[in-house]
């Protein structure tokens, strides 16, 4: 019997850890240059190929919210500094859900790479979040100060 | 009936589940970083001489193999050693990367011996990934220029640790080559960097 109890303990332990994993976010981010460049700078966002939903215009939307000069749309803005790209990668469990969003900034002169702002999130704790709030906590990242 | 011999199917079982468990997606994995960069910060003509040197204290000393990137731990935490894609040393993906990416900017990249104007060398003392709930980098690397008698014209180094959520192995290994882009491009950001090879003699 005190093989069954062990059986029982150990099952109890796994299922607990399964439990306390399912509600995890984690974010990250990076800028090679000062807020202050940043917050001078032109941005162009560019649509990615694969994107259905036009995560870009939601992106342009809410770095303008940040108070930066930002476009998206099917023209390249001419005079832009930075190209802003996207990677939004999403997952099902019962609806579809944004499971990580990694938004990158590249100079316009030479696509090197400037900063990114990622954000990943599983099912639960992406539940009752909009694209929007994915987006603002990848720009969190990207321009923290 | 013995209550031993009615549970030995169970007992089976677990073991199994526990295999799987323990190791499961954590086994054999491998992070490509041959292709990891496409432009960098810099560019120019004519030859460049590209070395990439792995100073990593546990591959000097041989507890690990020149293609150890870092770990995978299973649902216990036990670790398993992730690896390069091509199965050559990381040092060589990284350097395939590296002279991808000058190649693009403008530069004839040779080896490391081979007579050039510049010389760039990239040593890194730390370049480990460790993932799990999170996938963490520890890295510590400096980026170095060389005139053609060996005379260091420009120096940037950084370090850090940095951390992001972890997924399955595709996922980790594009965060890998994603940070090893965002890490080399700093470094190359540096202005004395950039002044040094810019003004490289033709």
């Amino acid at each position: 019997m005190s093989m069954l109890k062990k059986l029982v303990a150990i099952l109890a332990v796994l299922s607990g850890a399964t439990a306390l994993s399912g509600c995890v976010a984690t974010h990250s981010g990076q800028l090679l240059i000062s807020s202050e460049v940043a917050g001078k700078g032109v941005y162009y966002v560019e649509q990615s190929a694969s994107d259905k939903r036009n995560l870009a215009a939601i992106i342009a939307e809410r770095m303008q919210a940040r108070g930066l000069n930002a476009k998206a749309g099917p023209d390249p803005v001419p005079n832009a500094d930075y190209v802003v790209t996207y990677v939004d990668k999403w997952a099902w469990d019962m609806r579809m859900y944004l499971l990580d969003l990694r938004i990158e900034l590249r100079d316009a002169k030479d696509r090197s790479i400037v900063g990114f702002g990622d954000s990943s999130q599983t099912s639960l704790a992406a539940m009752g979040k909009t694209y929007a709030d994915v987006i603002d906590v990848a720009l969190g990242e990207l321009f923290k100060k | 009936m013995n209550v031993r011999r009615l549970l030995r199917p169970v007992t089976r079982l677990g073991a199994l589940a526990a295999i799987v468990l323990l190791g499961g997606c954590a086994v054999g994995n491998r992070y490509d970083y041959s292709g990891s960069l496409t432009s960098l910060p810099v560019s120019g003509t004519g030859n460049l001489a590209l070395s990439v040197v792995d100073a990593r204290p546990y591959i000097l000393s041989g507890e690990k193999k020149p293609d150890f990137i870092g770990l995978q731990r299973g649902g216990f935490g036990n670790p398993f050693d992730v690896r390069t894609a091509s199965g050559r040393p990381m040092a060589d993906e990284m350097r395939d990367a590296i002279a991808k990416a000058l190649h693009n900017q403008g530069y004839t990249v040779v080896g490391a011996t081979d007579p050039a104007p510049r010389k760039l060398e990239l040593r890194i003392a730390e370049w480990k990934t460790d993932a799990m709930m999170h996938f963490v980098l520890h890295w510590d690397m400096t980026l170095s220029v060389y005139d053609d008698h060996g005379a260091l014209l420009a120096k940037s180094s950084g370090s850090g640790t940095e951390e992001q959520g972890a997924g399955f192995q595709s996922h980790n290994a594009q965060s890998a080559a994603s940070y090893f882009e965002m890490k080399f491009t700093q470094l190359a950001r540096d202005e004395s960097v950039r002044r040094a090879l810019s003004a490289a003699p033709k």
